[in-house]
């Protein structure tokens, strides 16, 4: 239920998302300190295939609540309710199809096992890989090789839009997004290959916990793979 | 965009240095592709977090504002590097996003690999007479229609194609509205045909 408070004033909301911004920085700063971006890249991929092939539905959806926990705590913006309306266009398209026993009939739709059951499946893959991506994927991954050096350059690149101060104007957009590309080109160059990095110490820690997830994505794919078996 | 651009040579570099200013990496020395293959990919970056906040129904319902680009690249750009622009962009917007090991890495992946692809043949199999408003109609719903193949695939089954027509729709009037703002912007920008290695710079 709305806060009629906050649902009068929306300028009361304000200190509430900055309460919930800062408190976000907070756990992000906190996972970047335990996790180093490799071992979080590399658990992530490997956990995505369990995932990916893991048969059975509700250790799938065991494994979603899991990792949304993950991506919660690191800091990335999570929206539950994109998650649920996302989900919900997923099972419904596949509802309109219908396949399999019919489980209940309300007018023109006919919701049948089957297709609900394979739109849920669709549904927890596409939401839970989302947030193993969020959890494992972190700004601070480099890529190593030449075409690595070519993402950190655009990189650069892209610091340098950002902070640019120009303006967009309607009237004069050609010109101004001109000025805009010979600004970013023509900035003094910043050292971008073969910089040294920051890498911050981190503990064991991390590691473990890393490798505890796709221990667990891989024990509930064997899991998932035996409960198919006869 | 429909002419074709010579690629750079010595004698091309010698405008170009003067045209830049004095100090600036580009008045040191001739761009390398690596560089304006790094610089158009940022602009992808850019213009796919511009994108990313444009209400859409599904994530990765995108109109394809970050392709403009790679249309603009398609003169500027041999294959191999256009191509490696193609993966820079699906690369670093998954890692900007958070999602490359997530369907919609592999959604961005296909559409943006085909629209290249597509583009690309179109420029060098229609030569003069096609502009860029056709080359990016043609990556665009060729961009949307792969995607809506992985959709029927992945996630929406055959209910997929219920969307297909809006989606292609989409493709065709954004894909007409990139083409156009290439063109124009082609025409008049200084950075395009310095980059382009254009004595007119």
């Amino acid at each position: 239920m709305p806060d009629p408070t906050t649902a009068a004033d929306p300028s009361a909301r304000a200190p509430r998302r900055d309460a919930a911004r800062l408190a976000r920085a907070a756990r992000a700063a906190r996972y970047d300190a335990m996790f180093a971006p490799w071992t979080l890249a590399a658990a992530g991929l490997l956990a995505s295939f369990a995932f990916l092939f893991q048969p059975s539905l509700p250790l799938k959806a065991a494994l979603f609540a899991v990792f949304l926990g993950v991506a919660l705590s690191s800091g990335k913006k999570v929206s539950l309710p994109a998650t649920f309306f996302v989900s919900l266009g997923i099972v419904a398209a596949n509802l309109l199809v219908p396949v399999g026993k019919v489980l209940w009939r309300a007018g023109p739709l006919v919701v049948t096992e089957t297709a609900l059951l394979e739109g849920l499946d669709k549904a927890v893959t596409f939401e839970g890989l989302i947030y193993i991506s969020k959890a494992s994927i972190r700004p601070g991954l480099r890529i190593p090789g030449r075409f690595g050096s070519i993402v950190a350059r655009a990189f650069v690149y892209y610091d340098r839009i950002i902070e640019y101060r120009g303006r967009l104007k309607p009237a004069t957009l050609f010109a101004d997004a001109d000025a805009l590309m010979l600004a970013v080109w023509d900035a003094p160059e910043t050292p971008f290959v073969g910089a040294p990095e920051s890498r911050p110490k981190r503990g064991p820690a991390g590691c473990v916990a890393a490798f505890a997830l796709v221990a667990i994505a891989y024990a509930a794919l064997a899991a998932g793979l035996l409960w198919r078996l006869p | 965009m429909t002419r074709s651009t010579p690629a750079p040579t010595e004698s091309a570099a010698a405008p170009r240095q003067a045209a830049a200013p004095q100090g600036s990496p580009r008045a040191r020395g001739r761009p390398d592709r690596a560089d304006v293959t790094a610089l158009l990919g940022a602009f992808c970056f850019f213009l796919s977090a511009i994108e990313y906040m444009i209400p859409k129904p599904l994530p990765f319902m995108r109109l394809g504002i970050a392709n403009l680009p790679i249309l603009l690249a398609a003169d500027l750009l041999p294959l191999p590097w256009f191509l490696v622009l193609a993966l820079v962009k699906v690369v670093g917007m998954s890692v900007i996003s958070g999602s490359l090991f997530s369907y919609i890495a592999l959604f961005s992946l296909a559409g943006t690999l085909v629209a290249a692809l597509v583009m690309w043949g179109a420029k060098r199999a229609g030569g003069r007479r096609i502009g860029a408003v056709g080359v990016s109609v043609l990556g665009a719903v060729a961009s949307n229609a792969v995607q809506i193949l992985l959709a029927e695939v992945v996630v929406f089954g055959q209910a997929a194609r219920l969307i297909a027509p809006v989606f292609l729709g989409m493709g065709l009037v954004t894909g007409a509205l990139l083409g156009l703002f290439a063109e124009r912007f082609a025409e008049t920008s200084k950075w395009y045909a310095r980059a382009a290695g254009r004595p007119d710079a």
